[in-house]
């Protein structure tokens, strides 16, 4: 069996046993793949699911843009100077702080609408963007640095042509991490009150006062696979990147 | 890097846009404005979904807890909400807020919390369900005829002032008959909603009788036991709902100690996460609203029974 294959009959298995334990336990707690399935083509029919994924990607992407335009600057000037590194003390105390322990600050800063959802997002995709470009920057080996001086390079011209290219391997790992939690979090955050009643995590709630089982999971199912696919992007935009980096030095 | 940077200004700024809102002076100005409610299939969303049917309104309607309804209101981010008392008392006291209709005027003696036991409890435990049902009698009965005393339980549960605790009382109507004509109106709005399925509930009739019990009540008000039961029951309530006062009365008043009672109190935020304690069987009774306690008995197939009316009428509409 090639790759595919297996992970296809992986897959396979899988939904068999849900179906299985569904069948077994036979109660309304837990629907089996065909119920869930059926729930789920309802939903994207009416266009329902469509809509609900879509407001929750846009709250995820500015949330991770903030994210990237804060952490990525502040990571890189951290692990360059000295100085700045000593402000990872608080970065340090910030970081084991879950973004989801921030919701009551976003409610009553934010309030209920699309900031303090991008807020959370922020937070949690923040520090491991941060800390990655902190960490790149910061295991540049010094040879190439020390190459870079001898030949009269400027600390300008060191950064950005040495250190930062290095790092990128690194940087881009932070974001696909970043995205991963941000997109985690966005979930968690619409559990919460909404201003606009759309986005899967809202969707979820929803389905949870109603007893709707079938539409928690395929809500569920929805962010896996979203969360899956933005993962794959990633990747792919990571080989290309670094690739592009090998070929240059 | 330009392309991300005018992205990301474009969705914050879209995000950003919310619509003009003015003051709601009367009914008419709810149309398009942004309601709250405690959630979806409790008895204030099916209240509020009645009003905007009969008044042919369309609003925007979102989820927020109660206990931060009038934070938001006042942040501005919702033009109004719905919720039970002690919230619309407190918007109007301490927010100088104002209530748009109260819910007698939206449906006049509706029923709205009940007691509700697990099937399985009951049929072990018959005893203690009568126990519990005798003091929430007592307890129903102290409130009626000791408004002042309960006004002091009210203000030590809710731990919110005198003067909202005693404004909200007013339109409290605190019962103990489980009121099944009301409770039956509840269910053909639900399947008229499309909250519950046709099939699941087969005859309301035949349903309603296995849901609703009326008769241990009535056995509940001569029950007595010479010695004490000397058992624990877990009972669910909802924060700082004073429609469960009962609750509250009977714990001060010490009436499950005369039976030998101890009881285990488990707070929720809302009604169907009430039924979610009784499916998972982490409670055994619960005080909670009537439209949680049917939706989720049928769609989840949560094997309660309603053993006992709390409260009629005891919510409202509040707008800034």
């Amino acid at each position: 069996m090639d790759m595919r294959t297996q992970k296809l009959v992986i897959v396979l298995s899988f939904v068999g046993l849900w179906q299985v334990v569904a069948l077994g336990v036979h109660t309304r707690f837990l629907p089996g793949p065909f119920e869930v399935t059926k729930t789920l083509v309802e939903l994207m029919a009416t266009g329902e699911l469509v809509v609900h994924s879509v407001v929750s990607l846009s709250r995820v992407v500015a949330g991770f843009f903030l994210a990237v335009g804060i952490g990525l600057p502040l990571g890189i000037v951290m692990g360059w100077s000295r100085k700045m590194e000593n402000f990872s003390v608080i970065v340090e105390v910030l970081r084991p702080i879950p973004p989801l322990a921030w919701i009551p600050l976003a409610m009553i800063w934010f309030g209920i609408g699309f900031q303090s959802k991008v807020f959370i997002i922020f937070i949690g995709a923040f520090f491991p963007i941060l800390s990655n470009s902190f960490l790149g920057v910061r295991e540049t080996e010094p040879y190439m640095i020390e190459a870079g001086r001898v030949l009269g390079a400027t600390d300008n011209e060191i950064l950005q042509k040495i250190v930062i290219p290095n790092s990128f391997p690194s940087i881009l790992e932070g974001l696909r991490i970043g995205l991963g939690i941000a997109w985690m979090c966005l979930v968690a955050a619409e559990l919460t009150g909404l201003k606009s009643p759309l986005g899967l995590g809202y969707m979820i709630m929803e389905a949870r006062d109603l007893g709707r089982a079938d539409v928690v999971i395929a809500g569920m199912i929805t962010i896996g696979v979203i969360g899956y696919i933005m993962n794959l992007i990633l990747r792919w935009a990571e080989r290309k990147l670094v690739r592009w980096k090998s070929d240059r030095a | 890097m330009k392309k991300m940077v005018s992205l990301l200004l474009f969705v914050l700024a879209v995000g950003c846009i919310s619509q003009e809102r003015g003051g709601i002076q009367s009914i008419e100005d709810l149309e398009g404005k942004t309601i709250a409610i405690p959630g979806k299939a409790t008895v204030q969303d099916f209240l509020l979904q009645k009003f905007l049917r009969e008044h042919n309104l369309n609003v925007n309607i979102v989820i927020v807890k109660p206990p931060e309804m009038i934070a938001v209101l006042e942040k501005g981010e919702i033009d109004g909400f719905i919720a039970w008392e002690p919230y619309p008392a407190r918007a109007q006291v301490e927010g100088g807020h104002k209530v748009l209709v109260a819910s007698k005027d939206i449906w006049a003696h509706h029923p709205c919390c009940v007691v509700a036991v697990r099937e399985d409890f009951l049929k072990e435990n018959r005893d203690v369900v009568l126990a519990v049902l005798a003091a929430h009698i007592k307890a129903t009965t102290f409130i009626q005829e000791h408004p002042e005393e309960a006004v002091r339980i009210g203000v030590e549960f809710t731990e919110m002032s005198e003067e909202v605790i005693r404004k909200a009382m007013e339109t409290i109507d605190f019962v103990y008959e489980p009121n099944y004509e009301g409770i039956r109106e509840y269910l053909e709005a639900l399947l008229e909603m499309e909250y519950v399925s046709p099939e699941d509930v087969g005859d309301v009739d035949t349903f309603l009788g296995g849901f609703i019990n009326g008769d241990l009540i009535e056995e509940a008000v001569t029950f007595k036991c010479a010695q004490g039961l000397n058992k624990t029951v877990r009972i669910g309530y909802l924060r700082a709902d004073l429609h469960q006062l009962a609750l509250f009365v009977a714990l001060d008043q010490g009436y499950f100690d005369e039976f030998g009672l101890t009881v285990e109190l488990y707070t929720f935020s809302a009604g169907p996460e009430e039924m979610d304690a009784f499916g998972a069987g982490d409670i055994d009774m619960g005080y909670l609203g009537t439209a949680p306690a049917t939706t989720k008995r049928l769609n989840l197939s949560i094997r309660i029974v309603i053993v006992a009316g709390v409260n009629n009428e005891g919510s409202a509409i509040v707008v800034s």
